[in-house]
């Protein structure tokens, strides 16, 4: 089976390097070059990615970790190249801050700024 | 932090401050990854030294008043000759202080964009020396007390072909104004107040490649910011303007 880690910021691809091994976090199968160092090639890349801000360690993991953050931030959607499918965008996109946002909404929670008005409401 | 070692290509890189380099995105911050904690390591050895040639000149100056001690005035000159000596040596390491944007801005961005180069050369020149050195010092004029210094940095150019055929330039040009003037206070004393901004403008030229977008074009961004302070921009802020590029492209 093929890498299913995405290459690039500004447009991604798949990998498609040969398998690894699976992510022990998010079990999809790596190649050597997504995996993690830091997490002793346990992990992949995006579940060991770093905090931009605090990391001065400008690695793999680093650049990971500033790609969710430069997205998530600039609101940058990148070029998809190679029939890069829905499913993969969705795991360049979305982390389980998102996905918590959603649950919340369908478990029939009220977000707090609909129960009041919020600054830009008169 | 310890320095790292330095091979023959890095060590006349921090020598002539100089970057000239035509290479893999991987090789380029092999070489400049090492250089940038190189001049980190630098930085904070700098600052302890000056820290200890203070207190050998603040202890030299008490040592030769407290008379309790014995051979206070000896003790005094030997603390004075140290302080000279370390103040001696930190100066001599400044002068081998590279830019803050080597590692502030140049390597955090070839690394952010190292898969979007993939393996094919990327041609980068960067001017190392520091913004505020009197080789990019472009004008100097004294005005009602004010005296205004310009300073022009264009630190950082580049060339690459992009893994999906496109092309990209990128350069970035820092324009440091200095205000300076004395100011009395109220007790009388002058002080030397000294000003500082500078101007950021960054221009990218994206050209498509025609396979992967349907026609050959070449788009052109540009941003200018303003600063107050002198720490190096992130590298956010040039691949903005890259990814606005991105962002006009037909897809």
């Amino acid at each position: 089976m093929a890498c299913m880690a995405q290459r690039g910021l500004l447009t991604l691809r798949n990998c498609e390097n040969p398998e690894v091994r699976n992510c022990s976090n998010c079990g999809r199968p790596m190649c050597n070059e997504h995996l993690s160092a830091r997490s002793g090639n346990t992990m992949c890349l995006e579940c060991a990615a770093a905090d931009p801000a605090k990391d001065l360690q400008y690695d793999a993991e680093w650049a990971s970790g500033y790609r969710r953050e430069y997205y998530r931030h600039s609101g940058y959607a990148p070029i998809l190249l190679g029939g890069l499918g829905a499913a993969a965008l969705a795991g360049a996109y979305w982390d389980h801050v998102d996905h918590r946002a959603f649950r919340a909404r369908t478990a029939g929670m009220v977000d707090e700024d609909e129960r009041r008005a919020g600054f830009g409401d008169s | 932090m310890p320095k790292p070692p330095l091979n023959s290509e890095q060590t006349n890189i921090v020598r002539q401050k100089q970057v000239s380099l035509h290479r893999p995105a991987g090789d380029l911050i092999a070489i400049l990854q090492p250089v940038a904690q190189w001049d980190l390591a630098g930085d904070s050895s700098r600052t302890k030294l000056g820290c200890f040639a203070g207190i050998a000149v603040v202890l030299a100056f008490a040592a030769a008043f407290i008379n309790t001690i014995p051979f206070h005035f000896v003790l005094a000159a030997a603390l004075l000759v140290l302080g000279f000596v370390l103040i001696f040596v930190w100066n001599r390491k400044k002068s081998e202080d590279l830019s803050d944007n080597l590692r502030g801005c140049a390597v955090p961005f070839l690394v952010a964009l190292r898969e979007d180069f993939g393996s094919d050369p990327v041609e980068i020149k960067l001017d190392l020396r520091p913004p505020l050195s009197k080789e990019k010092q472009t004008s100097k004029q004294k005005v009602d007390k004010v005296t205004t210094t310009i300073y022009s940095d264009p630190w950082m150019s580049g060339e690459g072909l992009l893994h999906d055929g496109s092309r990209l330039r990128w350069n970035v040009v820092e324009t440091i104004i200095e205000k300076s003037y004395w100011k009395r206070g109220s007790s009388g004393k002058s002080k030397l107040k000294t000003k500082r901004k500078k101007r950021v403008e960054i221009e990218a030229d994206l050209t498509l490649k025609a396979k992967t977008y349907g026609e050959k074009q070449t788009l052109h961004g540009e941003a200018k910011l303003k600063r107050d302070k002198l720490d190096p921009i992130p590298p956010d802020e040039i691949i903005n303007v890259i990814a606005g590029l991105y962002k006009q492209a037909p897809s």
